[in-house]
């Protein structure tokens, strides 16, 4: 049997939901329904639906500083944890007296915080935002800079 | 409906043959004939008030000569007789009939039998008549319900669902297995009506993994009532990547962010039981994929009859360095909405 879809306005609020129903359901509130080409279509809008709205023309529309925040706040606690254990080993590393190391180590955390006070601004559309990412967090540096400093 | 099979009962009127009149001399002393023809009959004789055609006597001896008679239903049945007292005075033929392994009779009356009582096997039997319609392509659709009593079709197209001979089938059970083989929709007949977990069938299905429903309905000759079969326990799997929902049969689930879902199901006066887990992808999660305890987790609550809320969070903790010029370790803990793959078993 079929499955509708649809994104419509939550009880009285501007609020959106995307749901889905084996039933069509009965036109309450504010509502557009999504064809299977408009489940692609509007993808990553569904994903960050508590980002989007609907305009008077009922058309879907998404809040680009709600998505970026949403976006950064994962990025961030990824860089957080990742931060946290790098100066743990940087620690390691001054103890041992690799001071180069250590050096570096201090550099690559400097860089995850440049990227996440970077300006974004820029970048407003919802696929580029989605697919923003740190390139150091995609690094097992915890692994790397522990072999450097333990030999193994 | 048509007159077929009409059953021939031994001890109650044989109907639409020539052998219900017989010779004067074949008759039985105690039952009750029609005169049919006089001949040369003298039939005050054996009982009767007069000689004429159409007159009615209960046999009081063996008749001679050439006139003729027709049994009258012995056990005195009246066209206006309702249903028990019809039953009662015919000693319980259904009983006898379902003896000679007729699954069903219906009992009308019959103008070219000369409106005498007919008893008839209605071909949409109780048991055992099955049709299988095969594919159902788009398009209205009719299900004759004399031609069987369990139906079988593919679900390949949307159609619309019409009976047919709905007005002749009180009394009877039907069962309508459907096989779906993917995103298609039926329209129901006003005439059937659900009586409970709604007219949602699986929602899911393809020509090569098709999903199967089986719904069972009584018919009252104007209406049938039924159910589809396990509807009371509503099984709502849900591979939510953000978009993707499977089979949620009579439910509505909504997502209004990251790991909050809000599933309505029907209203069946009780509050309904939901267990929740989480379906799969169990690797682990967080920078570097380093983190694995408590990852994942998902709660399941019900908030009135209609209404479940189910949430996906990930938590994590870890020990790490936590700042100053030691070596010393803090544990940090975190906590966000995450969608993630779940499944709810719901009992409606």
């Amino acid at each position: 049997m079929r499955l509708y879809h649809y994104i419509h306005t939550v009880d009285k609020s501007e609020d959106l939901a995307f749901t889905t129903s084996a039933k069509k359901l009965s036109a309450r509130g504010r509502r557009i329904q999504l064809t299977k080409k408009d489940m692609q279509k509007y993808r990553l809008h569904i994903k960050y639906i508590d980002c989007c709205s609907l305009d008077k023309d009922l058309e879907l529309e998404y809040d680009e500083i709600k998505v970026l925040a949403k976006r950064l706040d994962e990025l961030s606690r990824d860089i957080d944890f990742t931060e946290r254990r790098l100066r743990q080993t940087v620690v390691e590393a001054a103890a041992v007296g690799k001071t180069d190391l250590a050096n570096d180590i201090s550099q690559t955390i400097k860089s995850l915080n440049e990227f996440i006070n970077s300006d974004f601004s820029n970048i407003s559309d919802i696929q580029e935002i989605d697919t923003l990412t740190c390139p150091e967090l995609h690094i097992d540096y915890e692994q790397y800079y522990t072999n450097k400093i333990y030999g193994v | 409906m048509s007159n077929t099979n009409i059953i021939n009962y031994d001890g109650f009127k044989t109907v639409g043959t020539s052998t219900a009149v017989i010779s004067v001399t074949e008759i039985e002393v105690g039952k009750t004939y029609t005169i049919i023809a006089e001949g040369d009959t003298n039939f005050v004789s054996l009982g009767a008030l007069d000689d004429n055609v159409g007159t009615v006597f209960t046999a009081t001896d063996i008749g001679v000569g050439t006139g003729t008679v027709e049994l009258v239903d012995e056990a005195g049945v009246l066209l206006n007789d309702n249903f028990n007292t019809w039953r009662k005075k015919t000693n319980g033929i259904l009983e006898k009939v379902n003896d000679m392994d007729v699954d069903l009779i219906n009992l009308t009356t019959n103008a070219a039998l000369l409106n005498k009582v007919d008893v008839q096997n209605f071909t949409s039997a109780v048991g055992g008549k099955f049709k299988d319609y095969v594919t159902m392509s788009s398009g209205n659709r009719t299900i004759d319900l004399k031609d069987a009593n369990t139906f079988k079709f593919k679900l390949q197209a949307d159609f619309t669902l019409l009976l047919d001979n709905l007005s002749d089938s009180a009394g009877c059970s039907y069962t309508l297995i459907i096989e779906s083989e993917g995103d298609y929709e039926i329209t129901w007949p006003s005439e059937l009506k659900f009586v409970s977990g709604g007219d949602v069938l699986s929602t899911t299905g393809s020509s090569a993994t098709p999903t199967y429903d089986i719904l069972r309905f009584e018919s009252d000759g104007t209406n049938l009532y039924g159910v589809i079969d396990s509807a009371q326990r509503e099984s709502i799997t849900v591979q939510h990547d953000g978009t993707n929902v499977t089979d949620i049969k009579g439910c509505t689930i909504s997502r209004t962010s990251a790991g909050q879902y809000t599933i309505t199901v029907p209203d069946s006066g009780n509050l309904p039981t939901a267990v929740a887990s989480l379906a799969y992808d169990w690797a682990p999660q967080g920078a570097s994929n380093s983190t694995l305890n408590g990852q994942r987790n998902i709660s399941a609550r019900t908030i009135n009859n209609t209404t479940i809320i189910v949430e996906c969070v990930s938590l994590s903790s870890y020990a790490a360095h936590g700042g100053g010029n030691d070596a010393n370790t803090s544990p940090f803990f975190s906590r966000s909405n995450i969608d993630a793959p779940f499944h709810v078993i719901i009992d409606n």
